[in-house]
């Protein structure tokens, strides 16, 4: 075997191996890239209510907490209650919380899911494990093999001496200039 | 061939979805595994000194999980006022969101930090626009401000404001 066929062959299959990886990568960088934009996680499904609330922190107790819950008719939701100092307290149930200013009688429940698809790809990228770190590295010294065998897969005028060498002065000028505005 | 590839991904898959149910033990690291000693989250609140470097286990209930890098967790004892803030390490999973609320017992390393906790773990900005802790606007109905509002309290806490829990694992009670 020459060493081109040797490099197609590399570039091949190591793309074939990494194309999963690399799309998992892609698509949660694409989703972490805008994390301020969007909770890239988790679907948060937020509703506005009132609710009269007359008892400070000192005598408010679970039962107020349900009763709160029951008149949003989610009693049976209940499951503990956090009252720190200041006018808020955080009423927990499932899958998410009733949140209360107690001055205003102004609240929120959010119910907080798993974003299909995104949270699992996400996972993934946030590196969840000591296992999952090195199979990652070997994920991008494949990519680096790739990139470096893809760079010599096509000779002539399209190869990397030619065409090839202009678009890829192009790849590294671009990132060069983001740091010289940054 | 395809067909057989399709099917060991399908299996995978279950497997995978089937081994993410279980909610009850968390991930621990075994290579720093010491014997953890089990302490009182009001001890904990009064000396934190005592535990500084040491494995523990502390009981307490789930405040707040930041939802936005999953690594954050704040549980309080029978003070609501004081928070321990746990810490997930890189090599962590992130926590689930349904601990909020749930009575846990955490184990992990106490250390002391030279600043407010979280601002000491996360060179970064707090933002938390999908936070869990969210403030009402005044004379309006809609909840408010991306900043993290158990983080803002932690810094301001009479005790544990600068302890961080290395976390290590968790069991739901």
């Amino acid at each position: 075997m020459n060493l081109s066929k040797l490099n197609r062959v590399t570039h091949r299959d190591i793309g074939y191996l990494i194309a999963g990886l690399t799309i998992i990568y892609a698509i949660s960088g694409i989703a972490l890239n805008h994390k301020n934009d969007w909770n890239p996680n988790y679907i948060i499904d937020s509703h506005d209510f009132t609710a009269p609330i007359t008892k400070d922190r000192e005598s408010f107790n679970s039962d107020d907490a349900k009763s709160i819950l029951k008149s949003l008719g989610i009693e049976d939701e209940y499951k503990a209650y956090h009252f720190p100092a200041g006018n808020r307290v955080t009423i927990f149930i499932n899958g998410g919380f009733a949140q209360l200013n107690t001055e205003t009688g102004i609240g929120v429940i959010e119910r907080i899911s798993k974003r299909p698809v995104f949270y699992q790809l996400n996972f993934l990228h946030y590196n969840p494990g000591r296992w999952w770190k090195y199979f990652s590295d070997l994920f991008c010294l494949a990519l680096i093999l790739v990139t470096f065998t893809g760079l010599f897969l096509v000779k002539g005028r399209n190869g990397i001496t030619k065409r090839g060498a202009i678009l890829t002065v192009i790849g590294i000028i671009l990132p060069l200039l983001f740091l010289i505005i940054y | 061939m395809i067909k057989r590839i399709i099917s060991l991904i399908s299996i995978a898959a279950v497997i995978s979805s089937c081994n993410n149910s279980g909610k009850k033990v968390a991930a621990s690291q075994s290579d720093q595994s010491g014997k953890a000693e089990k302490v009182e989250f009001a001890s904990l609140v009064a000396n934190p000194d005592n535990y500084i470097g040491k494995n523990i286990i502390v009981e307490g209930k789930v405040v707040h999980v930041c939802t936005e890098s999953g690594k954050k967790l704040f549980i309080v004892g029978e003070n609501p006022d004081i928070r321990l803030y746990v810490a997930a390490g890189e090599n962590m999973p992130k926590f689930p969101m349904d601990l909020l609320g749930s009575e846990v017992s955490v184990e992990g390393v106490i250390t002391r930090v030279g600043g407010p906790a979280v601002a000491m773990v996360e060179g970064e900005s707090h933002s938390e626009g999908m936070d869990a802790q969210k403030i009402p606007e005044a004379g309006g109905n809609k909840m408010s401000a991306d900043s993290c509002e158990t983080e803002t309290a932690l810094a301001g806490q009479s005790s544990l404001a600068n302890i961080i829990m290395e976390y290590r694992s968790h069991t739901v009670k």
